[in-house]
């Protein structure tokens, strides 16, 4: 329902998810999923076109829309598809790619000692 | 496919007989409603400063224009479609009540947010008020409402009010009278006349770009929610409010004069005088007054020693609620909640569980799922301890400070290690989290004051025929000997704990009352049988073990037959396995 079909705005949509504290940006649209109370979202306020300023991104992301201030899951903040009005310098990187680095890494380690071994 | 043939959805247009005799107030989480019930009946609901206080309907009466008016407080909702409790809850009673009146209450400063829900009520035809509440704030945030213009926007009666402070009740009063008192729903021929605008105002919602205000609300809003100053600050707060305050201030100060001034010196001794000179039968003498007699244990644990710890939890925690500052600490919370399958909001029926578990198992309906609802009682029947509980084992171990420490830890590892194991086994899965940050407001001594006396009186109600059952059920028990039958049968499992037999008559206690438990602790360390070695054992598993017999009640009412046994079978498992572990890792340490 409030997933639009692409438009022009949404080919250069980010997840929110990626956004830093501090930025604003312009909702564009959410990807639907059962785990998504959108009526909810609806009630907030965070429905494509709403502008948003993101307050915090640790512990979890805390925004501030027009008539609402709330807290997100990360899950939920990357299928919610935004445009950053003003141009990011850096972005956040994704969940996965954070994990699959952290991961990696650890097994470096792991294989390097139990080779010395 | 089966939606294809459920029933068609009654037509708006019909005419619907209406009991003009009823009013209902609906409208989104956290608008006031329950206070603006209170006012309009004189009956005391339960109100806070987080979504979803009012987890169930209430009833109430009032009285307008010489008419005696049912009126029905509703829980907070998003939405009238949708499957959660709520929503059943309030759609049920709209189709069943039949409410001549109903009132939308929506928050004045982000009136653009309701639309939806507004429309979805107006659509079934009931008459309508729109109560703009707390139009103060809106205007103190420089928002102002021409009501006649909105009125004709919207086809409905306007009222602005502010339960707080009490002012436009009496119109909203004079409005809800006009209303019943007229046959035809006044809102409905305006209504169909801008049907055709039905939904949200075109660009309502998008609103301003919100900038960063620089106003003290925000500024504390940013510092609460610093995991760098929240989480200290949150440590902080409960720190000094568990040791010094429920600690020594409750369990030390207030508990000692209550209980070895007052009913030691005074009250018993008096009871005593009485009991010899008018009742002549032994055993009646012995069942009020003997050693775990109604008036010698129930009466004196019940009010002397739990009530005052309680009372001081619930004024605590009427404080926090007031101002706003759980959604925050629920915020901090939310991601180590997760790993227990728990959000944010899972938050808030474990603390208020550090008060009474009993009132925390029933606030763990506004969470969402049935999932996240057995993981929270199932925590709350674990881990949590109530807060005369724990302010009486604080209490105890507070002279060893060695032995505190481990009792916290051990408690906090078990504590996180079976709810994520639970939340790893248990199928299902849960909705994204989407929360919102009601604004901070300052708490208002009538209203917290209120609120603690009805939370104390609830528990007097409550807990108190619980109290004098038991220890009658006890000095029956110890009178026929079976207490140290049962003592005798507990002594094996005990000693693989390292403890004392006598400690069996605390862990009965335990399952009957978990303060109780507490206090026969705090009796046994007086009396010098328990050992401080042994205590950290003692108190752990006493802090995991069965819930007490008023919160089990509870458990398997909300919860039902199946999953309450579920959840005893565990946490008989997991707090011997802690206690035997414990005991185990002290005497190879020889601490």
């Amino acid at each position: 329902m409030e997933s639009c079909k692409k438009s022009k705005s949404s080919e250069k949509a980010l997840p929110l998810s990626r956004l830093r504290a501090g930025q604003r940006g312009v909702v564009v649209s959410v990807k639907p999923g059962r785990e998504i109370d959108f009526d909810k979202l609806r009630a907030f306020g965070l429905i494509p076109g709403a502008p948003f300023l993101i307050e915090r991104t640790f512990p979890a992301l805390a925004l501030r829309l027009p008539y609402a201030s709330l807290f997100l899951d990360d899950e939920l903040a990357a299928v919610i598809l935004v445009n950053p009005t003003e141009s990011p310098n850096r972005l956040r990187k994704g969940r996965r790619t954070k994990k699959k680095f952290v991961r990696s890494f650890l097994y470096a380690k792991l294989k390097q000692y139990l080779c010395h071994k | 496919m089966h939606f294809l043939h459920k029933k068609p959805l009654a037509k708006s247009s019909q005419k619907r007989e209406v009991n003009n005799r009823k009013v209902m107030l609906i409208g989104f989480p956290n608008v006031g409603k329950s206070l603006l019930f209170q006012h309009l009946t004189g009956r005391h609901a339960v109100v806070s400063n987080y979504p979803g206080t009012t987890v169930d309907f209430t009833r109430g009466q009032g009285r307008l224009g010489g008419q005696i008016v049912e009126i029905i407080d509703t829980p907070g909702i998003y939405s009238l479609h949708g499957s959660s409790r709520d929503k059943v809850i309030t759609l049920e009673l709209l189709e069943k009540e039949k409410p001549g009146l109903v009132l939308f209450v929506a928050e004045a400063a982000v009136l653009p947010r309701v639309m939806n829900l507004f429309e979805e009520i107006r659509c079934r035809s009931f008459s309508l008020i729109l109560v703009l509440n707390m139009i103060d704030e809106a205007e103190q945030k420089g928002i102002r409402f021409h009501l006649p213009s909105l009125e004709k926007e919207l086809g409905v009666p306007v009222v602005a009010t502010s339960a707080t402070r009490r002012t436009g009740l009496e119109n909203l009063k004079k409005k809800m009278a006009k209303l019943l008192s007229s046959p035809e729903p006044a809102g409905k021929k305006k209504g169909q006349k801008s049907a055709g605008s039905r939904g949200v105002p075109a660009g309502w919602l998008s609103g301003a770009l919100p900038v960063r205000t620089e106003s003290r609300q925000e500024k504390l809003h940013l510092l609460l929610i610093n995991p760098w100053i929240g989480y200290p600050l949150a440590f902080f707060i409960l720190f000094f409010f568990f040791y010094f305050i429920m600690g020594i201030l409750g369990a030390g100060t207030a508990v000692r004069l209550l209980e070895e001034k007052f009913f030691g010196e005074i009250f018993l001794p008096f009871c005593d005088y009485l009991a010899f000179k008018y009742i002549s039968v032994d055993f009646f003498r012995e069942l009020i007054l003997g050693q775990f007699g109604l008036i010698s244990m129930g009466l004196r644990y019940s009010l002397a020693i739990v009530l005052p710890l309680v009372t001081m939890y619930f004024l605590f925690f009427a404080l926090l609620e007031d101002c706003g500052y759980l959604p925050r600490l629920a915020y901090l919370l939310h991601r180590p909640l997760r790993h227990l399958g728990l959000d944010g909001r899972g938050a808030i029926p474990l603390v208020l569980g550090f008060g009474c578990g009993t009132m925390g198992v029933l606030v763990t309906r506004l969470l969402e799922t049935g999932r996240e609802r057995f993981l929270a009682t199932f925590l709350l029947s674990l881990g949590i301890p109530c807060s005369a509980q724990i302010g009486l084992i604080v209490g105890v171990l507070a002279p060893y400070p060695k032995v505190l420490f481990l009792w916290g830890f051990s408690w906090g590892c078990i504590f996180f290690l079976a709810g994520m194991f639970l939340n790893r086994i248990l199928p299902g899965r849960k909705k994204y989290a989407c929360i919102e940050f009601p604004p901070l407001r300052l708490p208002q001594c009538a209203a917290v004051l209120r609120k603690t006396a009805a939370r104390a009186i609830w528990y007097i109600k409550e807990i108190l025929p619980f109290f004098i059952v038991i220890s009658l059920a006890f000095q029956l028990m110890y009178l026929g000997n079976y207490l140290q039958l049962l003592e005798q049968f507990l002594a094996p499992f005990l000693q693989h704990l390292g403890l004392p037999a006598q400690v069996a008559e605390v862990f009965l206690f335990g399952f009957l009352r978990r303060d109780y438990a507490a206090a026969g602790l705090y009796d046994l360390v007086r009396r010098g049988v328990l050992e401080p070695a042994s205590l950290p054992v003692c108190a752990l598993v006493l802090t995991l073990f069965f819930p007490c017999i008023a919160q089990l009640v509870i458990t398997f009412r909300e919860r039902g037959f199946k999953e309450s046994l579920v959840i005893l079978i565990l946490i008989a498992f997991i707090s011997y396995g802690a206690g035997y572990l414990l005991n185990g890792f002290i005497s190879a340490v020889n601490f």
